[in-house]
């Protein structure tokens, strides 16, 4: 009787050790259900322009450079005539391609409102000059 | 007492997947702002990847917020498929440079994605990005370096409603048609007035 306990025992925990296995394998299978599909092959490595690379590589933004361009742009016309309108973050990156001047950028109005879009303008820090500035309409364009 | 710890050990396992949870559909469209037909066609979209046989995910609107977005280019393993409808942080010109997507209240910039790490989850992917000037730099280097398979992407600025509905037909002539990405845009511009106004990337 012992014995046969004793042997039903290793029995079932052969076939528990065989159910967890499947499990592990059945989860990692459900969790990583395509990954296996996502190849290289036919993959070209693309290279990228000279004039990406300098502005990739052009040095940090710093804070005054941005106070100095803020202050600049908010004397200009187009910023004043949305100055009533919700605005959110302003975007302050180096305009393309690199030539030290920034780009300026912050949404303004709504998508449920008259007006809506980008207010945007390139400003020479240095020579406080405003090179180019618009509004890009987002109601009418993506 | 065996069962026992095999039940144990599997919830452990369950909740470790649950906690470290990270995206693994096979193909994401995002819309952040709910404007033309924007979020019909993202629908169309990912019901053209279904049909194709992906699992898909979709960010609409207040969804699409840039972590969200960004998590899926980072950590979706599993990604082949990603469409965006929205707007792009562009001069009102055509060809005028790129410097960013608008998610949702938020840009993500050129030097952004240049510097994203990991892109598991954009890398090697099929990517169409429906903004205006989206093929123009620095946006679309800052793309082409994350290691896309291939690349869609505005060269003027893109009107609404015909531009989605492009982006829609594209993705059905590419991942339910079996045409090739040049083949499948230039047919689904044919169909919308919208010839010339995109650029591709790869075949």
């Amino acid at each position: 009787m012992g014995i046969l306990l004793c042997s039903m025992e290793n029995a079932m925990k052969k076939i528990g050790f065989i159910l967890a296995t499947f499990l592990l394998i059945g989860m990692i299978v459900v969790l990583q259900p395509v990954s296996a599909l996502k190849t290289d092959k036919g993959f070209i490595q693309y290279t990228p322009s000279k004039e990406f690379i300098d502005y990739i590589n052009a040095p940090v933004i710093t804070p005054d450079q941005k106070d100095v361009a803020q202050k600049i742009v908010e004397g200009s016309a187009i910023f004043q005539e949305y100055a009533s309108s919700p605005r959110g973050e302003t975007t302050c990156v180096w305009a393309y391609p690199y030539t030290r001047t920034l780009h300026l950028s912050a949404v303004v109005g709504s998508p449920g409102s008259d007006s809506y879009g980008l207010i945007w303008f390139d400003v020479d820090p240095r020579s406080g000059a405003i090179q180019k500035e618009g509004f890009s309409n987002w109601m009418k364009y993506w | 007492m065996f069962f026992k710890s095999l039940i144990g050990f599997t919830l452990l396992l369950l909740l470790c997947s649950v906690a470290g949870a990270v995206p693994t559909a096979s193909s994401m469209a995002s819309a952040p702002q709910n404007q033309g037909n924007a979020v019909a066609d993202t629908n169309t979209i990912i019901s053209h990847w279904q049909a194709a046989g992906y699992t898909r995910a979709s960010l609409i609107t207040s969804a699409a917020t840039k972590a969200a977005v960004l998590d899926y280019w980072q950590n979706d393993n599993s990604l082949l498929r990603y469409n965006n409808i929205g707007h792009a942080d562009t001069p009102n010109t055509n060809g005028a440079p790129a410097y960013g997507l608008n998610f949702y209240n938020q840009e993500v910039t050129a030097t952004e994605i240049t510097n994203l790490n990991p892109y598991d989850g954009i890398k090697y992917s099929h990517v169409f990005i429906n903004s205006c000037n989206s093929f123009e730099n620095p946006l679309h280097d800052a793309i082409l370096s994350k290691s896309v398979f291939n690349y869609v992407g505005g060269v003027v600025l893109l009107p609404m409603y015909n531009s989605e509905d492009t982006a829609a037909d594209f993705w059905h002539n590419y991942s339910n048609l079996g045409q090739s990405f040049p083949t499948a845009l230039a047919n689904a511009e044919a169909g919308h007035g919208t010839t010339g106004m995109y650029g591709v990337y790869g075949s």
